[in-house]
């Protein structure tokens, strides 16, 4: 049996909305490096050299990164992570990314696997939280963080410096 | 109400009861069985109760190919690398694991040793990254009814090299068989029966209220804490009540059971920094806690809460209070519970009590927000409200 073309159709679409989020999120991290106190404050505790990968999947995009003593720069791929958040499914990363449900409740709901230290991964899930405060709308933010964070530069701001790459 | 998805196992077979430990031979040989390592502290040995196993066991035709007794409070990676290579040098199939958290959790980091054939666990640190790897026949026989170690999927080591406490949750950690005999823990002294099985509520309140509960973990939630509530003072005031120290150990193990699949929340994350950084007794902790953090979830669980008012007061005061006072009743219901236990036993209330100094607070903080449980707690906490609970928690 093979994979029905609209299920087909919409998992390529999943996977590209998922590229251009984890694009988002990695600029919006960079970006806010410099801007947020909170996401300054967290990514500065990690060790130089310590990398991390955001995948939406086992052979889904993913987002590899590694700490340099000035903030985060996004590789092509790691081999054996220091960190690693992987989702079981395209699915269920999309229930993130667009969105829907929080990182707390896809915790709760065993939509991701963790490697590593378990103390950092809440640093990385914290740094993810307080970007998407700034990336998603409130009305988004109010259902899926348990408390939506202040902010410390507007949000078109953090848009135009991601887009812009500075 | 369904939570829109959810995940519940427990596929721990219970032994419960008068002459349980006779059987785990027979459990042994089911699960293909015959030379086990018998994991144990000094303590227990010298008490008696690890004889109680052997004995039980020669009695129905098996013994144990190997004992390790060296298990100190804190299981530490050294500790699971030495059994692992006892377990290879003795030719075990299986482990027996006969003791509190500690043993049972070594007894889980050998499990994944020889299951997943690695040289390090540190390889093995996350959450639900593991395979099934080879099977290891695994019975834990719990000698306190307050960890539920005999019924989770967590195991947190020491790497006292790298000086991290590493965390392992897994399916696979799960234990085939629990033993739960009431000669096991007969010797408690009152004071950790009162610690102990306040850690038992405490797991059960939070599984209850957690962001990953569900319809299956809250019904051994509820049911541990009907449990605790009519039998810890009794099996405090008379520790050779039998009926009551059964009772805890399955109340503690259907607490094992509820957060093993529904997670705990901040209690556990600050009550595990305390212990980390101020050494205080993780039942002592969370008999500290459960109040103060209780008041903090209220806006957010105050009706989870006002729920639980039926478990721990019955039917006539949860029929009497009305709705929207029924959560408010429940928190001040623990703490007239922990005042009994603080009368019968000593069981410390304040963190002064507990001989915590203030100038540790901003440690336990920080330490806390690095918990994993925080990440189910259903409201948001931040390094102010860590300190603002401790504080309130101090005398």
């Amino acid at each position: 049996m093979q994979v029905s073309s609209k299920r087909k159709w919409m998992t390529r679409g999943k996977i590209l909305f998922e590229k251009v989020i984890l694009f988002f999120l990695y600029r919006g991290m960079k970006v806010l490096y410099k801007y947020d106190t909170r996401i300054y404050e967290e990514i500065s505790n990690w060790p130089i050299g310590m990398t991390m990968v955001l995948a939406a999947a086992e052979k889904g995009p993913k987002l590899c990164i590694r700490k340099v003593s000035w903030g985060i720069v996004r590789v092509s791929d790691i081999e054996d992570p220091d960190i690693m958040i992987a989702f079981k499914s395209i699915d269920g990363a999309f229930l993130v990314f667009s969105g829907q449900i929080g990182t707390s409740q896809a915790y709760a709901q065993h939509r991701f696997l963790v490697k590593g230290d378990i103390a950092k991964v809440m640093s990385v899930v914290r740094c993810i939280d307080l970007t998407e405060g700034y990336l998603f709308p409130e009305i988004m933010t109010r259902r899926i963080l348990r408390k939506v964070p202040e902010k410390q530069i507007g949000s078109i701001s953090v848009y135009c410096h991601a887009i812009l790459g500075f | 109400m369904l939570p829109s998805y959810y995940e519940f196992q427990n596929s721990t077979k219970i032994l419960s009861g008068k002459n349980a430990l006779e059987n785990i031979t027979y459990e042994l040989k089911g699960l293909g069985a015959s030379r086990p390592i018998l994991l144990s502290d000094k303590v227990l040995e010298k008490i008696g109760s690890l004889q109680n196993v052997i004995d039980a066991m020669a009695s129905t035709g098996m013994e144990p190919a190997e004992v390790y007794t060296d298990i100190p409070s804190d299981s530490s990676v050294a500790i699971v690398n030495k059994i692992g290579e006892k377990y290879k040098e003795a030719g075990c199939d299986s482990i027996i694991a006969v003791g509190g958290g500690s043993v049972i959790d070594t007894a889980k980091g050998v499990e994944m040793l020889i299951s997943q054939d690695v040289r390090d666990l540190l390889e093995l640190q996350g959450c639900e990254s593991m395979t099934r790897g080879n099977h290891v026949p695994f019975i834990a026989v719990p000698t306190t009814s307050g960890t539920g170690s005999e019924m989770t999927l967590v195991a947190v080591i020491k790497n006292i090299e790298k000086s991290v406490k590493m965390e392992f949750i897994s399916n696979y950690l799960l234990p085939d068989a629990a033993v739960l005999d009431p000669r096991m823990t007969a010797t408690l002294p009152p004071k950790t029966t009162a610690s102990t099985g306040f850690d038992a509520l405490c797991h059960a309140i939070e599984a209850y209220s957690c962001n990953q509960k569900n319809p299956l973990s809250d019904a051994y939630a509820t049911a541990a804490i009907k449990l605790v509530v009519e039998n810890l003072e009794d099996a405090v005031r008379d520790g050779k009540n039998t009926k009551a120290r059964l009772a805890m150990a399955n109340a503690s193990t259907m607490a094992g059971a509820a957060f093993s699949n529904s997670m705990v929340g901040m209690v556990h994350a600050i009550g595990h920094a305390l212990g980390g950084v101020c050494r205080v007794p993780h039942g002592d902790a969370m008999t500290i806690l459960l109040p103060f953090c209780m008041l903090y979830n209220y806006k957010k669980l105050g009706d989870i809460y006002g729920e639980l008012l039926l478990y721990l007061e019955g039917p006539e005061v949860y029929a009497q209070t009305p709705a929207n006072k029924r959560g408010e009743e429940a928190i001040k219901s623990v703490r007239r519970m922990e005042r009994r236990l603080h009368k019968l036993s000593g069981l410390p209330m304040t963190l002064k009590d507990a001989k915590v100094d203030k100038k540790d607070f901003d440690a336990v903080a920080r330490t806390a927000l690095n918990d994993g449980a925080m990440l189910v707690n259903p409201a948001a906490v931040e390094y102010d409200d860590v300190i603002m609970i401790l504080n309130q928690a101090y005398e």
